[in-house]
């Protein structure tokens, strides 16, 4: 199994989700932030400092790129800056979601969860 | 509800949100406040048009909280491993770095960005000064009898073309190296009595900083910082020979710029549209009266002849008001012409701010400044 180098910090959940959300493909912020709040039922609601900052992170880490800063047709005529997952966040975010799916698995087996079908 | 009370409402929302903007760290304001006041003002946009005022102050609650808690988390955010990025080093006034210079840097990122390096180390510092061409540091590898173009091929050759991944990244720290690099630069210039840090300071810089490729490659071209040093004051001379040759009222481009990082780094912004930033500025010997400038914007359709019309109009207007000391005032011409900015496509004709500045040098020189 792919284990994560040491020297990757790990994931919060805002930063997982935002992976999650940039998964689908390219997005911005305001997409992103979108996409999180549906995915988890308006659980989640990431304001726009943790949103910069988990994407400033992830930049940093470089499991994120920022693409070609463009409008969003569907909204104004404003400028955004888009990010999209890099290969090597493709690759933490499986590890990581591996190592949740156990997780799961490990709360079925105790009874805590209801056992999938 | 009335048409215009949303604006209005979600106007000071996002004015209010700005102003508490200041409360983050310069450096992540710097880079993430803008698209953090769009997305706040995108947020308040849809809460307002689905809840009211309701939806807007249920934000602000939310907003509220989330600004506390990453306030904090910006400030004890562990420190950069590497040196600041490019324009904190280049717009900090202790290192009074030259246009010139700067552009250099900026090509360094270029070249670190063209080879797919997400990192600006010694050799990208020097592909950048010869990419550059125009300065004091190439002239002296002239002098040293390098030739720029088999250099550059000799560091190429030694790099490892980068990740596509990492092209157009915004942020491209220097090495630990380069920055000592540019200490010893700054060093240089003050030993060699100057008060600015030019291409020719990097470059004896670059030669004295162990381990850098930058060094390895100069030395295999037996160029030593030692020799570098000996040539920067000849060439200095001799440039200094032709300047008095060409004009009796000298020119001395530097020293005006001392503590002008701000302004510069506003003109790189305004750069992005393609236009020519050009500055004039007298600047006295005395302290007193104050110094005049002449800022403006040189672009394809603004041709020379009315910009000089400006400048000369500029002048006297000035000088009525100040006659007493104009025997004493030097001219300063320099030319922002954007190359360094990130992103830019300078769309402007080279040949006609070359001619432009070859204006005001001939006025100088023929007597027209002192002659009022």
């Amino acid at each position: 199994m792919e284990s994560l180098p040491e020297k990757f910090p790990s994931l919060t959940r805002a930063q997982l989700h935002i992976l999650l959300a940039l998964a689908g493909g390219e997005r911005h912020g305001y997409a992103i932030m979108r996409e999180v709040g549906a995915e988890t039922g308006g659980q989640m609601k990431l304001g726009p400092g943790t949103l910069y900052g988990a994407i400033k992170t992830l930049l940093e880490a470089r499991f994120i790129v920022e693409t070609e800063p463009r409008i969003d047709p569907e909204m104004d005529d404003e400028r955004r800056r888009y990010y999209k997952l890099s290969d090597l966040g493709r690759r933490v975010l499986k590890v990581e979601m591996r190592g949740l799916a156990e997780i799961v698995k490990l709360g079925r087996e105790r009874r805590i969860l209801a056992p999938a079908h | 509800m009335r048409p215009g009370s949303q604006n209005f409402a979600v106007r000071v929302s996002r004015r209010v949100y700005r102003w508490l903007l200041r409360a983050y760290p310069r450096d992540h304001r710097l880079e993430w406040a803008d698209a953090m006041e769009q997305l706040f003002r995108d947020c308040a946009r849809d809460e307002f048009s689905r809840a009211g005022y309701l939806g807007l102050a249920f934000l602000w609650l939310r907003t509220l909280r989330d600004f506390a808690a990453s306030v904090f988390r910006e400030y004890r955010r562990r420190p950069r491993r590497f040196a600041p990025p490019f324009a904190a080093v280049a717009t900090n006034p202790l290192y009074n770095f030259t246009p010139r210079a700067q552009q250099a840097l900026a090509l360094a990122r270029k070249e670190a960005d063209r080879l797919g390096h997400n990192f600006v180390g010694t050799e990208h510092v020097l592909l950048g000064i010869l990419a550059h061409g125009q300065n004091v540091g190439v002239a002296v590898l002239k002098n040293l009898s390098v030739d720029a173009s088999r250099l550059r091929a000799a560091i190429e050759q030694r790099l490892n073309p980068g990740a596509d991944e990492n092209k157009g990244r915004r942020h491209k720290p220097f090495t630990p190296r380069v920055k000592k690099a540019l200490t010893l630069a700054g060093k240089t210039a003050t030993a060699l009595g100057h008060g600015y840090l030019g291409c020719e300071h990097m470059l004896v810089g670059l030669a004295l900083t162990e381990d850098g490729l930058a060094k390895t490659v100069l030395e295999e071209f037996g160029v030593s910082a030692v020799r570098c040093r000996a040539e920067i004051g000849k060439v200095l001379a001799e440039k200094a020979a032709q300047a008095e040759g060409d004009s009796p009222a000298r020119f001395r481009p530097r020293h005006a710029f001392e503590g002008e990082g701000r302004c510069i780094r506003q003109n790189a912004r305004e750069n992005i549209h393609g236009h020519v930033r050009l500055r004039l500025i007298l600047v006295g010997r005395r302290e007193s009266p104050p110094a005049l400038r002449v800022t403006f914007d040189i672009t394809e359709k603004n041709l020379p002849d009315d910009q000089w019309a400006v400048i000369q109009r500029a002048i006297q207007e000035w000088w009525r008001e100040n006659p007493s000391t104009f025997g004493s005032w030097l001219a300063a011409v320099e030319i922002f012409d954007g190359s360094w900015c990130e992103g830019a496509t300078p769309a402007f004709d080279r040949a006609a701010v070359a001619a432009l500045k070859d204006a005001v040098g001939k006025a100088v020189a023929a007597g027209w400044l002192s002659g009022m």
